[in-house]
């Protein structure tokens, strides 16, 4: 009889299994254990994290360490990567000739056109074409609207106002004559005198018409076509707000410029080809299908594409101690998203949606320094260690543990890093391929399509459902069911779209509706999981054809989020394929494959080599 | 007391302001704040009470369930929702302590509790994007003498 405990060190966790073996190699299973991984995956510090999960696992059993006969680490697959944003688009209007917003709440409504005038300035005036005028923020409201109605007295048209602080509602209820009035404009001071604009306030919950029309626009200002070209960029960035402002400035211009990110050489064993990131990710991937098999892919020295390829290299070579020559990147994954861009020259910080890529890309060499890692642990806890068995194989092992599944089946790890597939045939063989992007891809598609600049929030967002609190006492969750609390929840969450992470509910402080944010959030995940996960499956399955397997589960950590199963299972039953989450050794769920695997690999060898 | 009864008779859909008699108050920018977010109010005074209990009572008159107590011998202000424990109120402030721009925060956010949209948190400008000059001097009257102490200093060294 033997104690031995399977060690499966991922980027993210250590799982440990523990069991017993009795003398005809039958295991028994006594524990499981995951801790967070410490370290990189592959670097000697793992063994802290080891030693720490072996406890968790071995304290319900009784047992002490040194009464483990062997610890069996997985040869880790040596995979590592990146990701990176490239903004291709870029919206640059010099002058401020716009300003389209938000306000909560904006004044009056329907559309106004006229010269801009300060609200000092109104007294002395006495032309009589209709004027806009800008309210600064010293201004008291009551001022502004007895200045305004004096003017209107006097035979002067007043089409609407630009006020900086939030007074829209206030001056329109003091005037003698409606008009628009578009408020909270923070920076006033840069609005233009004297220059022809137009003001539009649309009905509660209703989107403006005019002034997101280039056309509008050009009957508005008398533009000629090329002008009208030049207006789009404008048009588009005013789409779907509930007022606006456009100010024509005589040497304002505006421009949609293309920015240059960079190239990447597809290099394959006959072809080469190269593509730039620009052209967007569905140009790249496409261009990546036909090169087979691909051998390397090289990015243009200088580029932010560039600067990612060689942090990746860099990492594997430090890892496995080769010069950073030899290290290539193998494959890449482009997904095309938006970003949203502060507009140069904002005057109530508007922005526009910019084109993007997100790129992640993928490095993988012969081997980890698993022995190093090995010996290093036997040192610390003086129990035989040993590498034993390929990770891929390993997990299938495991993965074949949960109740009704057979070969052929393939699994799928959707990780951090990697999208990791693999198949056994009837013949037991393994075949593995490792693909560029998973969950890291993921939260750094959330993170820029939100505008967040905050990877942990995003990271939140993708793990965990969303609700709109809708009273001091009620949350709606994102499917339309409603909760209901006996204490009242923290002002701070309410009327917020929170992520209800673990430990408790948090606000996001967007302008976001609920129902854009799991938009977003499962395109992401369509985007990456879904695409890569067909990839994964296309490369290893039988004559590339995914009708050819029979069973899929999904085993690691994104086996156990709430969504992706399910969307991967959708895109998978097209083909007839039965997926699923693994249930490892019926009790574990997908988790705790590799390190199964590992114990039971260990407990088919023949006796003498054990 | 026939003065609420009237309110609640009316079912007027408003937010309710009751004030207890003696003092003065100006409660002009908590009417502003409310207006701004397009809800409408009906102000009552009433004869004896305590700030948090007289919210309370307020919000049990609102239509909108939404009440605001307020003290002014004892310089007290107090925002009550229908449904919370009456001597957990949502919010309590001293009036000489939060000024106009907190009168006008308190306004606005009683209206948002009205719609379930996000409050304004205190500490900060009636609206993030107000960040204009004017708002912070009227805020800090004391900030607007180191202001005009540092222009006057300013001037001297340029004469020099």
């Amino acid at each position: 009889m033997a104690y031995i405990a399977g060690v499966d060190v991922g980027n993210n966790t250590t799982e440990v299994a523990l069991a017993e073996i009795d003398g005809k190699g039958n295991p028994r299973f006594l524990s499981s254990a995951m801790v967070r991984t410490v370290g990189i995956k592959g670097t000697l510090r793992n063994a802290m994290g080891i030693i720490e999960a072996l406890d968790l696992a071995l304290k319900p059993t009784g047992l002490r360490r040194d009464q483990l006969d062997a610890v069996l680490l997985n040869e880790a697959t040596p995979v590592i990567g990146d990701i990176a944003m490239e903004t291709i688009t870029e919206t640059v209007i010099t002058e401020s000739a716009m300003i389209g917003h938000n306000p909560s709440t904006p004044g009056g409504q329907g559309l106004g056109q006229g010269r801009t005038i300060a609200l000092g300035e109104l007294a002395s005036s006495s032309n009589h074409q209709p004027y806009i005028v800008v309210v600064p923020g010293q201004v008291e409201f009551k001022d502004a609207a007895a200045k305004i109605n004096a003017a209107c007295q006097r035979g002067l048209t007043v089409a609407g106002a630009i006020v900086q602080k939030d007074d829209g509602v206030l001056i329109n209820n003091r005037l003698e004559q409606p008009i628009p009035i578009v408020d909270e404009v923070k920076y006033i001071d840069r609005v233009p005198v004297g220059m022809p604009a137009a003001i539009e306030v649309a009905h509660p919950g209703r989107t403006i018409e005019k002034l997101c029309n280039p056309y509008d626009i050009a009957t508005l200002f008398h533009l000629d076509s090329e002008d009208t070209k030049r207006v789009v960029p404008i048009a588009r960035a005013l789409m779907g707000t509930r007022s606006a402002v456009v100010i024509k400035t005589p040497k304002g211009d505006i421009e949609e410029r293309r920015i240059p990110a960079g190239k990447v050489t597809l290099i394959g064993e006959r072809q080469k080809a190269e593509i730039p990131v620009e052209d967007g990710a569905d140009a790249i991937m496409a261009q990546l299908a036909t090169i087979v098999p691909l051998e390397e892919i090289r990015a243009e020295a200088g580029t932010n594409v560039g600067g990612m390829f060689e942090q990746v290299r860099k990492v594997m070579a430090d890892l496995t101690d080769q010069p950073v020559s030899a290290i290539r990147v193998q494959d890449i994954i482009a997904v095309d998203t938006f970003k949203p861009q502060q507009v140069l020259g904002a005057l109530a910080g508007e922005y526009v949606m910019g084109n993007a890529v997100g790129l992640a890309a993928m490095v993988h060499t012969h081997k980890l320094p698993m022995q190093r890692l090995a010996r290093k642990l036997q040192d610390e806890i003086g129990v035989t260690t040993l590498v034993g068995g390929v990770e891929a194989e390993m997990a299938i092992r495991g993965a074949l543990t949960t109740p009704g599944t057979k070969p052929p089946l393939a699994t799928l790890d959707l990780g951090g890093g990697s999208t990791d597939a693999s198949i056994i045939n009837e013949a037991g063989e393994i075949r593995s391929v490792h693909l560029a992007g998973a969950g890291d891809m993921v939260t750094l598609l959330i993170d820029t399509e939100l505008g967040l600049n905050d990877f942990d929030l995003a990271e939140e967002i993708k793990k965990h459902p969303l609700a709109k609190v809708e009273t001091l006492f009620h949350m709606r969750h994102e499917d339309g069911s409603v909760q209901f609390f006996d204490k009242a929840l923290d002002p701070k969450l309410f009327g917020r779209v929170v992520v209800l992470r673990d430990n408790g509910p948090v606000p996001l402080e967007t302008n976001h509706l609920l129902a854009q944010i799991v938009a977003v959030r499962q395109g992401a995940k369509k985007k990456v999981f879904v695409r890569n996960a067909l990839r994964a499956l296309e490369r290893v399955a039988p004559a590339g054809n995914i009708r050819l397997i029979h069973f899929v589960v999904l085993v690691g950590g994104s086996g156990m989020d709430f969504e992706i199963p399910k969307m991967i299972s959708d895109a998978l039953f097209q083909y007839g394929v039965v997926t699923g989450r693994a249930n490892v050794r019926g009790t574990e769920g997908p988790r705790n494959a590799v390190a199964t695997g590992l114990v039971l690999a260990h407990a088919q060898q023949p006796k003498g080599t054990r | 007391m026939p003065e609420y009864a009237s309110i609640s008779e009316s079912r007027r859909p408003t937010v309710a302001i009751l004030v207890v008699r003696g003092g003065r108050v100006d409660l002009s920018p908590v009417f502003w704040g409310m207006e701004e977010e397009g809800i409408p109010y009906e102000v009552q005074e009433c004869p004896a009470g305590e700030a948090v209990g007289v919210a309370k009572e307020a919000s049990l008159m609102s239509p909108l369930n939404v009440g605001i107590g307020v003290d002014p011998l004892k310089g007290v202000i107090v925002l009550h929702h229908r449904d919370l424990p009456a001597d957990q109120p949502l919010f309590v402030f001293q009036l000489h302590e939060i000024g106009p721009t907190g009168l006008r925060r308190l306004g606005i956010n009683a209206a948002r509790l009205v719609k379930a949209e996000p409050l304004v948190p205190a500490g900060e400008p009636a609206k993030e994007d107000t960040g204009s000059h004017s708002q912070s001097k009227s805020a800090n009257p004391l900030d607007e003498e180191v202001d005009v102490i540092v222009q006057r200093i300013l001037a001297e060294l340029a004469k020099a």
